[in-house]
Formats: structure tokens, sequence, C-alpha cells
């Protein structure tokens, strides 16, 4: 399993700024153990990468920055507007 | 071995001059000196009379200068990544990423980068540095979190545009830790706090102290500037201020008890390297010539708005009428504050008065004790005050959200990038602002009047509809602990924004110093908020000084100079400059408060 996800981070400088991205890349560990394969895409470092992928340049043209973060599962929509759970990303 | 001298302390304080003169000394004694700057505020090129800039300049025997603006590194690095940007993305996503990159601390960020880049360097025997980096920027550069090595497994090899300064953090970490190891070793670093024998400056300088000396960099050296000298100290001008620096020249020696150098007050402005010589003379070979003024004693300032539109300014219409002082620390926004609200409330208007200012000086100002509720002042008819205390306000914030988040679980690292993250000074800023919005959501009072004003960061910050609300939530939804409160609380904090934003409604009123230092960091402020959407409507000028009869040549010439100040401030600041006079002593009491109400407005 892939997964990618696409951040626009907001924080003024430490790189966490919600509890739910906190969790997230505290998870990030764990699902590479279990075998994901993981990505975290941030729009201040790389983006072009928003561009090159059909469903989020898309997504960022269509909707803004009210739908990030962008998690995709195996290049397809998983989840917008929030980051995944851990739960939420085992299930699938 | 080179040495380092980094130099740290408020604006006007005298710190680029102090370095500039430490450098020119060390120069003179045949030891290969480089000084940089990177203090936007401070101006190297100004005071050795040349121009310098972002380059490796010749001053003199052995001594060269460069300076770095880092308001303008950050400037042209957010256009570097978001100008190709522009038309591509969305405009909403391009205010985000640009927000990002004005924050205070990703300037500081920006400076301490620029900082490692001669902390390497063999080709000076000593480096002044003008700036120093605060205990916030040391300890975010040793968080122990890195995400860029999750990021970095599955990076695409060459398709990656230059960092930012942020991100910078997360790829140069070995860089940071040899730099931070610099700081921290005192067999080539020494740390020269520049201060005034003032009590704000006093604890300005502990509180810095303190939060290096946590972090194991403690090499610390003491300067006192602005002392008045013996002869002034028995003239009627200057002899209470004396007294009053005496008492504090004790508290200095008692409290922070380290090696310090006391530097006099000089009739004149240390400019050009000739003065500069003379300084080193005065300050390392104790040599007593004062440096005197050359300023035009012609014609003094005649620049300030007519009597009665402060009032105007002021007036309202049915509705009430938020008053916002704004300025550095120390310039009188407190005392200034006070003075209005107790106008306003003996012009028969209901009156509150906001301050963040600590217990104690706002109880002698006002005569009164200041609580946390809002509280009638009861020697004052229609006048109601509350005090923020800033530091129990964000102490208690930051409290209840680690406690949160070691109860949900996290990693020590994690518990500690949450921890930094709290410690920024824009938390600081959500957290009382929004101790603001509690206290003026109603309409019952005919005048609301703040000694302090959020940043224009925080206020754009708080406008972005969707990322930072997010933030808010955290700190927000932590501490109330349920989700209603949370939309609740940001849609007032919005409200408030948008209020005042509004000139019908608000009144940003700053207050400076005319000096140098004092003026380039007002205009700073004045600019932040007026990217923010907030015009400045009023400057008032404080410790304006006066000739008598028997002035002194000293006090003549510090009084020409201001007169010269107000002139470039007048240029600066386009709107209504108003004046208050020095006083002679520290302002207690109603009486006082009355004599500055005085001058404002009559």
């Amino acid at each position: 399993m892939k997964i990618v996800v696409y951040e626009i981070p907001v924080g003024c400088c430490a790189p966490v700024s919600s509890p739910e991205e906190a969790a997230f890349k505290e998870s990030l560990a764990r699902l590479k153990q279990d075998g994901a394969e993981v990505e975290v895409i941030s729009i201040t470092q790389s983006p072009q990468r928003f561009l090159s992928d059909p469903v989020v340049s898309e997504i960022t043209q269509k909707e803004g920055r009210d739908a990030f973060p962008v998690t995709l599962v195996d290049g397809s929509l998983f989840l917008k507007g929030r980051y995944p759970a851990y739960e939420e990303l085992r299930k699938s | 071995m080179t040495r380092y001298m980094f130099f740290s302390g408020k604006g006007g304080t005298g710190k680029t001059t102090m370095a500039a003169t430490t450098a020119v000394y060390n120069a003179r004694q045949g030891n290969r000196t480089l000084i940089v700057s990177t203090d936007p505020a401070s101006n190297l090129g100004d005071i050795f009379e040349c121009t310098i800039g972002h380059k490796i300049t010749g001053i003199a025997d052995n001594l060269f200068a460069m300076e770095i603006d880092p308001d303008q590194a950050a400037a042209e690095f957010r256009e570097g990544v978001i100008g190709p940007m522009r038309g591509i993305f969305p405009e909403d996503i391009l205010e985000v990423m640009e927000e990002q990159f004005r924050s205070s601390c990703t300037t500081e960020i920006a400076a301490f980068d620029r900082f490692t880049d001669f902390l390497s360097s063999e080709d000076y025997d000593l480096v002044v540095f003008d700036t120093a980096p605060t205990g916030h920027t040391v300890r975010l550069l040793e968080l122990p979190v890195d995400w860029s090595k999750y990021m970095e497994e599955s990076r695409n090899k060459g398709s990656q545009v230059k960092l930012g300064p942020v991100s910078a953090i997360q790829g140069a970490k070995e860089k940071y830790d040899k730099a931070i190891a610099v700081l921290r070793n005192s067999a080539t670093t020494e740390f020269y706090f520049v201060l005034r024998p003032e009590k704000t400056s006093i604890l300005e300088t502990e509180r810095a102290q303190n939060e290096l000396k946590a972090l194991s960099i403690d090499n610390f050296k003491l300067i006192v500037n602005g002392i008045i000298p013996a002869e002034e100290a028995h003239t009627p001008q200057y002899a209470k201020m004396a007294a009053m620096q005496q008492r504090y020249l004790e508290t200095i020696e008692q409290t922070l008890s380290q090696p310090a150098k006391l530097v006099y007050l000089q009739g004149g402005e240390i400019k050009g390297l000739l003065n500069i010589n003379k300084m080193a003379d005065i300050m390392y070979e104790g040599k007593s010539e004062a440096i005197t003024g050359a300023y035009d004693k012609g014609e003094p300032f005649a620049g300030f708005a007519a009597v009665g539109s402060f009032k105007e300014m002021l007036a309202r219409d049915n509705g009430q009428r938020i008053i916002i002082f704004t300025g550095k620390g120390g310039v009188g926004k407190t005392v200034t504050a006070c003075a209005v609200a107790v106008h306003l409330a003996r012009e028969g208007n209901r009156t509150l008065l906001v301050t963040t200012d600590p217990a104690a000086h706002i109880a002698y100002v006002l005569d009164h004790e200041v609580g946390g509720k809002i509280q009638a002042v009861k020697n004052v008819a229609n006048l109601y005050a509350a005090r923020i205390d800033q530091k129990v306000v964000v102490e208690s914030y930051k409290a209840e959200i680690i406690a949160n988040a070691q109860k949900s679980g996290y990693s020590p690292d994690m518990v500690a990038a949450i921890k930094e993250e709290l410690e920024s000074p824009c938390t600081e800023e959500m957290a009382v602002f929004e101790e603001f919005s509690a206290l003026i959501s109603g309409d019952s009072f005919d005048y609301v009047v703040f000694d302090t004003a959020p940043t224009g960061h925080t206020l754009r910050l708080l406008e972005l509809p969707y990322d930072y609300a997010k933030q808010v939530e955290m700190l927000v939804n932590i501490k109330h602990d349920t989700s209603s409160a949370t939309s609740a609380a940001k849609e007032k904090l919005q409200k408030l924004v948008a209020k005042i934003k509004d000139k019908a409604v608000c009144t940003f009123l700053l207050v400076f110093y005319p000096e140098y230092t004092p003026i380039f960091e007002s205009k700073r402020t004045y600019d932040d908020l007026q990217e923010a959407g907030i015009n400045i409507q009023g400057v008032i000028a404080n410790n304006i000084l006066s000739l008598a009869g028997d002035s002194t040549e000293f006090h003549k010439n510090r009084y020409f100079m201001q007169q010269y100040y107000l002139k470039v401030a007048q240029k600066q600041f386009d709107v209504p400059m108003y004046g208050i006079s020095m006083f002679d002593e520290e302002i207690i009491g109603l009486a006082s408060l009355l004599q500055i109400e005085n001058e404002l407005f009559s």
C-alpha cells in the first residue's frame, strides 16, 4: 500500500500545528512497520508535485486550501481536509 | 582561534553602537575584526557613515563590516519560492505560504542561518554580531523532531525547490548543532547584554539571560548604557533621573551580578569613525572627553498636530470606539493609555482600560489596584480597568495543552515539538488576544482602551479562514474542551479582527521616542500593521525635552538631537504627530497622569 499525504503547513516555526497532524506524524513510523510506503509532500518544499498528480492538481485548482491535507492511497483519493487517523488507514 | 561576541539588547539601548565601538577598539588593537549586523532596525552604515550593505566591506585597518537585512532576505526568499507559483496555484494557497515566511521566528531563523556562515570562517580573529539569537531560536534548532527523514526516503531527486528557512531547519541539523556548540563554548564566545538603568530594561535582560542559561549558554557580560554623567546629575533637568538610575544600578549589581561596563550618556550621537574611536577611548581606555552633538541649532521642530485634533480623532458617534496603543516596550504606552482613558472617563464616557502591564506598575500609575476582572476605578468616575497578566495567561495556556498532549500518549519528541510551538511569540500573542476578545465582546462601554496591540502577523493569521483556525482550534479546543466552544471562539476572534480593522470604530496610536533606532523600529510596526490592513492614525513622541534658561551644553545637545529626530519621524510617519514632555520623575498617581492628559488634549 502506498500512502501519500499532500499538506500545506501553517505553523510559525515548529513542525506541527494541530493534534491530528501530531497524531498522524506519530503514526508514520508504525505505518511503515506495517509495511506501507508513506510519503508526506509539503507545498513549501515540493509545490510542483501538487501539480504533477492529476487528482491533487484538480483539488488544488478547484477547492483550494480548504481541501488540504489530501491523502491518496495507491493513487486514489482517500481523504480531504484533515489528517487521517492510524486506524482509518489500517482499515483501508 | 576566532573569537565571537554577540550583542543582545532591545532597540534603543545602544546595542549597535556598543558593538561598533567594541569592534573598532579590537581592530585597533591589531585584531582582524568583522562586524556583522542582522538587526533590521540598526544600521551599521549609518553609524560608520558609509555604504556597507550585503557584502564584506573594509572600514578601517583590520576592520570589516557587513549588513544583512533579514526582512529583505526573507522577502526575497519568499518571492523566490512563491513567484514562480503565481498564476498556477490558487490565491488562497499562496496567501498561506506567504504568511508562513512572515513570522518573526522565521526572520530570526533566517538571521541565524546567516550567522552560521561566519561561525566556521577562519578569516578573522574576532567576529562581532550586533544581534544575538534568542533562547527560542536556539531551542527550535535543537528540536529532536526531524520529519525530513520521512520525506527524504521517498524524495524524488532533482525535483526540489530551494528550501525555506523553516524547512531548512529540518535539513541542516548538523550545521546548527555545530553553531550551537560555538555559542556554548565560553572559551571563544561572549554574550554582551546592553541595557539601560531602567526597570523594563533590567527585566528584559534577566528574561533573555535565563532563557539562554537554560540552554547552557552563560558567558555573559553587561554593558549599562545611558547613565547620566556625574556633572549633570545635579542639574534641575537630570537630578531626579540620575537618582533613579543610581537605584537601578544597585538593582543591576544585586540581581544580575555580572561584570558590568558603565557607559555614560553623551551629548551627541555616536556616528562616524572619529566619534566611534572617541567612544572606544571612553569605554575601553577610561578617557573622559565627551562626544558632543553637531545638530543644527536653528529652528526647533514645529510639526506637531494642532491642539484639539487629538480629541477629534478619538471622538465617537453613537457606538463604541476602541483605542489601541502600540510601540516597543518601555516607551510609555501604559502611561499614555492611562492618561487617555482618564480623560475620556472624565468627559463622561463609560471607559474600560485594558492593560497588560505588571500589577505593581499600573497600581502606581493609576493610584489603584487592577485585577483580572473588570472593576471600577474608585477615584475616577466612569473608569473601569482590567489587567491581563500575560505571564499567567500564557503559562496556563501552555500547561493545559502540554498536559493534554502527554495524556494523549505522544512520544517525548512530539511533546517537545508541541512545547516549542507554544514558546513561539505568536502563541503568546494569540493567548493574550483571546483574553482581549473576552473583555470587549460586549458593547457596554463607550470606549475601550488597550495598552498593547497585536502584531500584523497575528492579525493576518487570524484572518486566514482555514489553516490558522486549525491552530487556534488546537489551543482553544484543548483549553475549553468542547468543539462547540471552538467554533464560537474562532468566530469571536474573527469578529474582533474585523472590528479593529474598521477605522470608524478603532483607532491605532503609536508611541515612540524621538531617537534613531526607536523611530525605525516603530516604522516596522507601522508597516507590518499596514500590511494587515490597519493604518495607524496618529503617533505620539514621548519624552520630549525642552530648553530652559539654565540648560547646560549637554542638555542643549540632547535637545537639538531630539528636534532633529522629530523631523525625521515626521517624514517616516505620514500621520498627525503629538508630543509628551519628558517628566523628571516616574509617573505616579493621578496628578501626574493629568499633566499628560493636559498636554494631549488641551
